[in-house]
């Protein structure tokens, strides 16, 4: 009985520790932190081998609190870990606006990308983006071509950030992502690419880059950036990842 | 030489402000990219640590 009971809390500890690690893998920002606690521990461990009062004390205390702090601080990454569970393919296609918006969006980016215009349009999924909304200007306006084609003209206030798009609605534009830290990316990409590979990294949202520089468009999502300078093909992977 | 200086520039700044210099320690894209490719390394870590703490648990409180 004794055995079959450490056998099962083993099993448990097991599913434990590697949805854990799934989590932490994510991100270089969730092992670093991780790293972190870690050495905390080890010097909490050390000082009190060593009969040290008063550090042993405080990094007992520190240390007490870490998992709280791990929690705010990794949420992003634990969130997605969560989702991943419910989510077999990440890849799989989400519930988005109309045919209508993708249509709209797909002439506003076909518009800018002749004209050079640059662009940064984010797409909600699964996760929400409200986090960045809320620090964005928030617009709740029904999405047109001619809307999005506005907030992107060089020199407006709006036009260095990224449009939100949740269902129909532009939730927000001058949206601003925290930008991937990849190595392996071009050191020369512009911001507007460095922030939608950071969004897509964090998120399972979307993104539609215009290049300011060649017209080039882009597709991001989950970490991924595929080129797709045709209408026809715009279509074709906007349709194949929202639904 | 300049290895060797790095080394130790690099000891010291550990010494000065560990908690910093392991917060911003280089992780390689590829080490990640491996990482999250194999599934069956992240069980084998996962059952390794897993048998250390029942053990540690069980036999050795």
């Amino acid at each position: 009985m004794d055995t079959l009971k450490m056998i099962l809390d083993g099993y448990i500890i097991l599913l434990i520790i590697f949805f854990i690690l799934s989590a932490i893998i994510k991100s270089k920002r969730a092992i670093r932190l991780t790293l972190v606690v870690l050495f905390i521990f080890a010097l909490k461990e050390f000082a009190v081998k060593l009969n040290l009062e008063i550090t042993g004390r405080i990094l007992t205390y520190i240390f007490s609190f870490s998992p709280i702090f791990l929690i705010i601080i990794l949420a992003p990454e634990i969130r997605k870990a969560l989702e991943s569970i419910r989510r077999r393919d990440i890849l799989e296609a989400a519930s988005m606006g109309s045919v209508e918006t993708k249509t709209q969006v797909i002439e506003a980016v076909m518009y800018m990308s002749e004209r050079k215009i640059g662009a940064l349009i984010t797409i909600e999924k699964h996760n929400s983006l409200d986090m960045y909304a809320d620090q964005a200007i928030i617009m709740d306006s029904k999405v047109s071509k001619e809307l999005l084609i506005n907030i992107f003209i060089p020199n407006t206030p709006l036009h260095d950030g990224a449009v939100i798009i949740k269902g129909d609605i532009i939730r927000c534009a001058g949206a601003y992502f925290d930008l991937s830290d990849r190595e392996k990316e071009d050191k020369t990409m512009g911001s507007r690419h460095r922030a939608a590979l950071g969004i897509s990294e964090t998120t399972d949202s979307l993104t539609v880059v215009v290049s300011e520089e060649t017209g080039n468009i882009s597709i991001v999502i989950d970490g991924i950036m595929i080129r797709a300078n045709d209408r026809d093909k715009l279509y074709e992977y906007i349709n194949m990842y929202l639904k | 030489m300049e290895k060797v200086k790095k080394t130790f520039t690099y000891i010291g700044q550990l010494i000065v402000n560990p908690i910093k210099k392991i917060a911003s320690i280089p992780i390689s894209d590829r080490f990640m990219d491996f990482l999250s490719k194999h599934v069956w390394l992240r069980i084998l870590v996962s059952f390794v640590l897993a048998v250390l703490v029942v053990v540690y648990v069980y036999y050795l409180k």
